[in-house]
């Protein structure tokens, strides 16, 4: 199994530090490349333009069966799908991982995903949320409603 | 968005990029296998390259499309069986049956069988050896499986209701004394009313301790006792007390909250110690503080009261409790004569209790109050 983890994170960051798509740059990968550091900036028109933002990426041995598991580190934006301890409420990070996807695809789904904001704000249950979620986000049961982003 | 320049020669223009990036995202998620069209001009299809990274450029060159490797890197010694799972086409066209498989078993549940390919949706057929032996104990175990949780939830049920049935004979029995106690719970008696109402006795106990129940409460003993049990009569038949408790107690309770702000102010006049020794400039703050520890105590009270073990515990502990009060009113001549019955002595018992232990608490809770308001600080007498 780690030898698929291995051969694939390898092919992802070479591939991602040679063509990095706009906006996206890889600052780490640790920790036998099990915990990356992903640098996001807004794009150009949206509320978050000029900002970046950290992405920290965990991998298990499992991967690419298993989604990562993906946050917001340091600097969290305001988003309404964003929490304030960094965890993103976004299909594709848990039940609808496939392995198709690739750390490229999942930074640009969240870059997209900030794009679309119209509001700077948090989810309207923020409060609620951050006193009870558990510190990885996979082990929320995320229930996912809004399908325009 | 411009990050790099040399890799991305995007042209200034006033139009977003993004919604390029965006748009090629999500076709990029829905349906990664369709090509795009070609139609569009040079620079979004940079850009489509770049975020699909992994969209095969030559097609023909197989790649897993779980663990990324090619067919050529692939080492030639090693028999590795490729598939073509899915109408999936391009880069997700082919996969390594071993990665499928693992990739199948981590979607598969314990109920669902089927695992549908991310991308199209497409129901991957599986082949697998299967037996008869095999098929019959899939199905016993799946059977098992989905009964289990309704079997746990009715056992419990069961349980509680044996529990709480015990209890309310216990009740019946330690109440009403063991002769009365017996003539109820005969079998010749013990008809549905009996079923439904021995449980219902330790949850009314501690509804009665609650306010969610009250409009419940006084209705509750008329409609489980029927008609026949209720007699109008003096001394009142044990039935007849049963469903006039309730009553008693909303009255009750409806006197303390009456006469309880009386009491409240009673308090508030004791004149406090530390307030006394102020000057006079501070008597505002010092009747502010006042104020303000008054809330406190409340508020540690209403906790105090809500502790739900207490809560739970005091209400079943009164049948005992009100045995033991009539057996202590029992040995006084003059009340034995008064209530021959056993049955009103314990009610009586249980009531006197209930008066004694309320005004209790509500001296502790004004002596505490009392204590607080003498609270000090000692100044520190060292160097």
């Amino acid at each position: 199994m780690s030898s698929i983890f291995t051969k694939r994170l390898t092919k992802e960051l070479r591939d991602l530090q040679a063509n990095p798509p706009m906006g996206i740059t890889v600052q780490t990968a640790e920790d036998d490349l099990k915990c990356w550091r992903v640098t996001v900036r807004g794009a150009e028109g949206t509320l978050y333009e000029g900002e970046t933002f950290v992405l920290q990426f965990k991998f298990n041995n499992n991967y690419p069966l298993e989604s990562p598991e993906v946050v917001f580190v340091d600097n969290v934006p305001i988003h309404p799908h964003i929490y304030s301890n960094g965890h993103i409420c976004l299909s594709i990070l848990y039940d609808q991982w496939s392995p198709a996807l690739t750390i490229s695809s999942v930074c640009l789904s969240i870059l997209s995903m900030l794009s679309s904001a119209t509001k700077k704000e948090r989810p309207p249950d923020n409060a609620m949320y951050i006193l009870t979620a558990k510190k990885s986000p996979k082990s929320t049961t995320w229930a996912f409603h809004d399908d325009s982003v | 968005m411009s990050s790099n320049p040399a890799l991305l020669p995007l042209p200034p223009s006033p139009s977003p990029p993004l919604s390029v990036v965006a748009s090629t995202l999500q076709a990029h998620m829905s349906s990664v296998h369709t090509i795009p069209p070609a139609t569009q001009n040079q620079n979004e299809h940079r850009n489509l390259e770049i975020s699909v990274a992994w969209e095969d450029s030559t097609g023909d060159e197989k790649r897993c499309w779980i663990c990324f490797v090619e067919e050529r890197e692939e080492d030639v010694s090693k028999k590795v069986r490729w598939v073509r799972p899915c109408k999936c086409k391009n880069s997700l066209k082919f996969a390594h049956e071993d990665c499928l498989l693992r990739w199948i078993s981590e979607k598969q549940g314990p109920i669902t069988t089927d695992v549908k390919c991310p991308a199209c949706g497409h129901v991957y057929a599986i082949e697998e050896s299967t037996d008869v032996v095999l098929a019959i104990l899939t199905f016993v175990d799946k059977s098992i499986q989905s009964v289990v949780p309704y079997v746990t939830l009715a056992g419990v049920s069961m349980a509680f209701y044996v529990v709480s049935t015990t209890f309310g004979a216990y009740a019946v029995m330690t109440m009403c004394g063991p002769d009365e106690g017996e003539r109820i719970l005969s079998e010749a008696n013990w008809g549905w009313r009996t079923w439904i109402g021995l449980p219902l006795i330790p949850i009314g106990l501690v509804c009665s301790r609650l306010t969610a129940a009250d409009a419940a409460l006084p209705l509750l003993p008329f409609l489980v006792l029927g008609n026949d049990q209720i007699r109008l009569s003096l001394p009142p038949s044990p039935a007849l007390t049963v469903c006039l408790l309730p009553w008693a107690r909303l009255l009750y309770n409806g006197v303390w909250a009456t006469i309880w702000p009386w009491i409240e102010r009673i308090g508030r006049h004791t004149p406090a110690r530390n307030g006394a020794v102020r000057s006079g400039g501070a008597v505002g703050q010092a009747a502010v503080a006042g104020q303000q520890e008054d809330e406190e105590d409340v508020q540690e009270f209403s906790i105090g009261r809500r502790d739900g073990q207490r809560l739970v515990l005091g209400s079943l502990l009164l049948p005992a409790v009100s045995s033991l009060m009539g057996t202590l009113l029992g040995s006084i001549p003059w009340v034995r004569n008064k209530v021959p019955d056993p049955f009103h002595r314990n009610i009586l018992g249980g009531c006197l209790f209930v008066v004694c232990k309320d005004v209790a608490s509500a001296v502790y809770r004004a002596h505490r109050k009392r204590q607080r308001r003498t609270r000090r600080v000692r100044e520190y007498r060292g160097d």
